[in-house]
């Protein structure tokens, strides 16, 4: 027999000797004491026998045995079976042995071309180093999903999807080949490929969890609420496992990112994100490929997002690929849902705080729509949430006027008008099979009224009294809309153009008024307050394309242009103007990215590089990029990664001590508001198997052009120039994460540590580094859920240390040359104070309401309990001066809070 | 197993531990708050305090504000403060002479920090006039009068050639006080203009609180107290730093010169 036949199969990791024989009647007596690879080269070589397996699999295994003519049949059942391998034989006499997967016993997913659960065709491959182009989509939706993970079992070939589940996987060893699909969320699929099946435009549909049959569920494969990636620093969430985590009133994606390590959730009340050290304007949110500025709702408490219109979640914490930039920390992708493509579905929600519905209708067999509503409404858990922002534990009043200590705790009135809602709405259309033209919008808005009457003092004889009538209205939100078209040029080239408006915009109006008696200046009455607008239009056109060389070689490219018009406005009850900003500027630039897997594969290396210009500069920026990442084996991988990273739109922290900081968005320009940058250091090492996963990265970040606006400090002696408020300075983030994943079975959850520092050096507060606001020294973190029948159980428990603050240190008075003695308080040092450390319990539980025939989901009821323990969590500390007083509110973050779920739709 | 939770427990209470140790109020600053006022023609006072804390249990140094070791130099000559008690500081056998347009320096050692501040003694007002010694104005009755006749303001003016800052108090010195608001009891006998740098300031005599003699001092004085007028009101919502001119303390030190007029308020019957 000629060596080239022995292989036949003359592919990376595969091996195979032809001819055929009835392998019952060999018996094989040879002694061996070799590899399990040799030992079948070996047995084809003696008896004409073909053979299919991973050469580099089976070099591993060693066997040390003589069979003393044992039967071939039963030689490779009991080697199998002691090594978790399988093998069988086909028509075509060849003998694959394969790895033990316990899926080959589930039900896999299915293609339109009615792919069937096991392996059925057995005769000859027609067809070999091919390339094989699909869309991958959820079974019953008809929903494309994105990024999800697609190769060829056995084999280092592999891509993801696009935002619209098309994948392109080059060189497929043969048409008998085995693909595997994954999804968060979803089963692990295989598609056994057959020669009759098509090579372009693969229909493979995904089945969820929850339509699957209870007896068939495989512990192994369960779904997964997060899941990491083989990207670095990149984190998914799937949100049709949100409603098991316990819930303030919504489920809510965003936030829960905050349970994951490196995401700080030591701020319940902002749904941004804080990553890594970095400040939520730091991390750019897309949505649908459009940006979007404003991503929360009530205070902060909930994201803007809707998540029955989300498709899919990424988080990149850092070292962002080339395709990404304008942001220094990380990158939040969303995919909204296209709508169901197989027939009309309704649904909705109704928990104590918000109504929410959606509708998806199909036209025909080209056209899907969504069309989702939530509004807030004025019920329980919504009075709690707003009284929770003028409700206070405790108000301090210190006198530094002689007049001694209240005699009586102030008293608070609070008024509740606020609302909000959003709207989000995709129509997609597929002109062919290689196009996709999809319209998204998205519109969210707050109205909110803040406001609160205070008063306090002694309750009847000498001391100071006081009586504040504290107006606050907000109107805030955010409108947008991309027009998407997705075309598949060839299946090497698919790309992906995208025109999109955003706009940001913010109103407030803040009101002191109110009078006092006693003190040094007797009787007296004060009015103060201020405006403040912000206005951002984001005007945007980008392409994004994506070429494969081969299946060692992906090359990234594309282009992008954004037309920013930002203004702001701050000024003092309409009477003057502290700040007024209206500027415009343009950001264009291409970018080049390509991503090499070396070594079969056990080392990709992804250089790639970022050229911007920034009309307001005049400038050129280049940023390039580089990430690393090796599979040490089977389970060890380790990750390397540097970048570096512009920021040309900044949301600016206006400092105020007494009523809270607030920030508004800027654009850089070439005096004031340097364009700030970044360079990110990650380095990183997981151990993954099939239950479990270990991991830890570290990281640092050198961050220049930072930019806070204060108007503490009088920039020049010769009068107020509150243009020349914006100060200037440098920081740095690092920190280090630990993440321990139980991934399968009934009971699955993690548990995350992580230790950082955010500092950052304004010269204007002084030469040190200062703790950075967001700064949180520990965060720990456990998830833990369980699943029983219909039902489901969660638990999160959260500590974080104490956030920074800066606090009032002392006063002192000094007599004016008219006689007067003025008092005046002084400020400590900038962050210098910390609040008490963060923790919180949350439990739900959660019960699924199934057809039983179909066995599908219908809706849901879910008891969600937050903050178990009553924490009394302190988020900020406000600060009222009134003549020589200082009165110290704590705002507390919410109480126990039980919320009621329910949730339906007919599909 | 085992390892893993004897690792998981270790590292719990380490960052439990640890955590704690970061958390609560920063440590209370003492600085020294000076306040003085150099006038050509006066001996060298100042007062000395501490800023008071704001938290009760602030750790407050021991270090006393009247033995402090206090120098003010002029023309490389320093002289000793002598203390008089309540943090007040003089130079009593008037070493040091103040005059217009010369340098100071405050120099003393408080809690190991080097305060130091300096000043320059502005020139006397010169070219000064006023556009009425005497003014006639009825007693106003704010709950009964709806329409109040006021004099023309009257306009102190004077030479400002650097466009230096200026301002003026108006004091009433009249040993018989009769409230220009009927009825009304006056909180304060005095009152400033704000500071301006050009060459003129207008006495609005709304403003005034009692007929009679007034004491009208227009200050020559320096940006650092100019300052002191800039910030926006203690009760804005917007914190404003304190101005100062000390370094590593707080409060002023600076020079002035002032030229003296009067105004005579006449209530018309």
């Amino acid at each position: 027999m000629k060596r080239s036949l022995l292989f036949l199969f003359s592919l990376p990791f595969f091996a195979s000797i032809a001819i055929s024989q009835n392998i019952d009647h060999i018996l094989l007596d040879t002694l061996y004491l070799t590899t399990m690879d040799k030992v079948l080269d070996d047995i084809s070589h003696r008896y004409q026998i073909r053979f299919a397996f991973d050469r580099e699999l089976l070099s591993q295994m060693e066997i040390n045995e003589r069979p003393m003519k044992k039967p071939l049949s039963l030689f490779l059942t009991q080697e199998c079976a002691t090594r978790k391998l399988q093998w069988h034989q086909e028509e075509d006499s060849i003998i694959y042995i394969e790895e033990k997967y316990e899926s080959l016993t589930s039900k896999p997913v299915l293609a339109e071309q009615k792919i069937e659960q096991k392996r059925t065709y057995s005769g000859p491959s027609k067809k070999k180093g091919f390339i094989l182009t699909g869309i991958v989509r959820d079974k019953s939706t008809g929903e494309a999903l994105p990024f999800a993970n697609v190769g060829v079992r056995g084999t280092p070939i592999g891509a993801y999807t696009s935002s619209d589940g098309f994948f392109t996987l080059l060189n497929v060893p043969s048409d008998t080949s085995t693909i595997m699909v994954s999804y968060i969320g979803y089963k692990i699929g295989y598609v056994f490929l057959t020669p009759d099946m098509p090579v372009k435009n693969l229909l493979i549909e995904m089945e969820a969890q929850s339509q699957l049959l209870q007896e068939i569920i495989i512990q192994g494969e369960q779904e997964q609420l997060m899941s990491t990636n083989d990207k670095i620093s990149l984190l998914k969430i799937t949100p049709k496992k949100l409603s098991t985590l316990p819930n303030i009133g919504e489920k809510d994606v965003i936030r829960s990112f905050q349970l994951l390590p490196g995401v700080s959730a030591a701020n319940e009340s902002s749904s941004n994100l804080y990553v890594r050290g970095g400040t939520p304007d730091q991390n750019l949110l897309l949505y649908d490929g459009f940006t979007v500025y404003q991503v929360d709702h009530l205070y902060g408490f909930f994201s803007a997002f809707n998540s029955n219109a989300i498709k899919d979640v990424q988080l990149y914490k850092g070292g962002f690929d080339a395709k990404y930039g304008g942001r220094l920390s990380s990158v939040t992708e969303i995919t909204g849902k296209d709508g169901n493509s197989k027939g009309f579905n309704l649904g909705g929600e109704v928990s104590l705080l918000s109504f929410n519905l959606y509708a998806e209708i199909p036209i025909g067999k080209r056209f899907t729509s969504l069309l989702a509503f939530r509004r807030s409404y004025q019920g329980l858990l919504y009075d709690k949430i707003f009284k929770q922002f003028n409700e206070t534990t405790e108000i301090r009043q210190v006198s530094f006027t002689g007049q001694g200590p209240m005699g009586r705790v102030p008293s608070m009135e609070t008024k509740v008008k606020s609302y909000f809602y959003d709207i989000n709405a995709k129509f997609t259309y597929k002109p062919s099979k290689k196009d996709i033209l999809s319209l998204s919008f998205y519109s969210g808005t707050d109205n909110l009224d803040n406001s609160m009457n205070i008063s306090g003092g002694p309750g009847g004889g000498g001391g100071f009294s006081f009586s504040i009538d504290n107006s606050d209205l907000t109107r805030y939100g955010n409108i947008g809309a991309g027009f998407r078209w997705t075309r598949n040029w060839n299946p090497r080239l698919n790309g992906t153009t995208l025109i999109s408006f955003s706009n940001y915009y913010s109103n407030r109006k803040r009101s002191n008024t109110g009078s006092h008696f006693g003190g040094d200046s007797g009787q007296g009455s004060f009015n103060s307050g201020l405006n403040e607008k912000n206005d951002l239009v984001d005007l945007s056109f980008k392409s994004d394309y994506n070429y494969s060389l081969n299946n060692s070689n992906h090359l990234g490219f594309g282009a992008y242009f954004t037309d920013y018009i930002i203004s702001y406005d701050f000024g003092d009850n309409d009477t003057s103007m502290y700040l007024s900003k209206d500027d415009d500027g343009i950001i264009a630039g291409i970018y080049f990215q390509d991503k090499i897997k070396l070594f079969k594969a056990k080392f990709t290396v992804t250089p790639g590089i970022r050229f911007s210009y920034f009309s307001p500069t005049g400038m050129f920026y280049p940023e390039p990029r580089l990430s690393l990442s090796y599979n040490i084996n089977k389970y060890f991988k380790v990750i390397a990664q540097t970048g570096k990273y512009y920021q040309f739109a900044n949301r600016v922290v206006r400092e105020d001590f007494l009523s809270g900081s607030r920030d508004f968005w800027v654009l850089s320009d070439r005096e004031k508001i340097p364009v700030s940058s970044a360079w990110h250091y990650i380095a990183g090492i997981s151990f993954e198997k099939k239950s479990f996963l270990a991991s830890i990265e570290g990281y640092y970040k050198d961050i220049d052009g930072i930019t806070e606006y204060s108007m503490r400090f009088k920039p020049t002696r010769e009068g107020t120039t509150y243009e020349e408020n914006f100060f200037q300075g440098v920081g740095y983030a690092t920190g280090i994460e630990f993440l321990l994943q139980k991934k399968f079975g009934d009971l699955t959850g993690w548990i995350s540590y992580t230790l950082s520092e955010a500092k950052n050096r304004i010269s204007i507060y002084g030469d040190s580094y200062f703790p950075a606001s967001q700064d949180v020294t520990h965060e720990f973190k456990f998830v833990g859920m369980y699943d029983y029948r219909n039902w489901s159980f969660s638990l999160t428990w959260l500590f974080a240390s104490g956030r920074p603050y800066t606090a009032p240190d002392g006063a002192y008075s000094i007599n004016l040359l008219n006689g007067i003695s003025q008092i005046f308080i002084d400020f400590g040092e900038k962050n210098s104070s910390r609040l008490p450390a963060y923790h919180r319990l949350d439990a739900a539980v959660n019960y699924r309401f199934k057809n039983k025939e179909t066995n599908n989901e219908w809706g849901s009821l879910g008891l969600s309990i937050f903050n178990v323990y009553n924490r009394r969590n302190i988020w900020y500390k406000e600060y009222q001066i009134i003549d020589g007083n200082i009165i110290e509110t704590d705002k507390l973050f919410l109480g126990i809070t039980p919320n009621l779920t329910f949730s339906m739709k007919i599909k | 197993m085992m390892k893993t939770k004897i690792l998981l427990l270790s590292l719990s209470t380490w960052f439990l531990i640890t955590s704690c140790q970061k958390s609560g109020i920063a440590e209370f600053s003492t600085l020294p708050v000076v306040e003085s006022y150099l006038a050509p023609g006066k001996k060298i006072t100042m007062t000395i305090s501490e800023k008071i804390p704001y938290y009760e249990n602030a750790v407050i140094t021991d270090t006393s504000i009247n033995t402090l070791d206090i120098r003010v130099g002029y023309n490389g000559v320093y002289c000793n403060m002598i203390p008089l008690g309540n943090g007040i500081y003089s130079d009593t056998a008037g070493n040091i002479s103040v005059v217009a347009d010369s340098a100071y320096t405050l120099l003393f050692m408080f809690n190991g920090n080097n305060v130091y501040s300096s000043t320059i003694i502005p020139s006397k007002p010169i070219d000064v006039t006023q556009s009425a010694t005497t003014i006639k104005m009825s007693q106003i009755d704010p709950e009964n009068q709806s329409w109040i006749n006021l004099p023309d303001p009257v306009e102190i003016t004077f030479s400002n050639d650097d466009e230096s800052y200026y301002l003026a108090t108006v004091e009433c010195i009249d040993s018989i006080r009769v409230p220009v608001y009927k009825d009304s009891i006056p909180e304060n006998d005095i009152f400033s203009s704000m500071p301006v740098t050009g060459t003129q300031i207008n006495i609005m005599p709304m403003r005034i609180s009692y007929f009679g003699l007034h004491r009208i001092i227009l200050y020559h004085i320096n940006p650092e107290y100019a300052a002191f007028f800039m910030q926006q009101a203690t009760t804005s919502q917007n914190y404003q730093e304190p101005p100062t001119n000390i370094e590593n303390g707080l409060g002023i030190f600076t020079g002035i010169n002032a030229d003296t007029l009067f105004l005579n308020v006449i209530q018309i019957q």
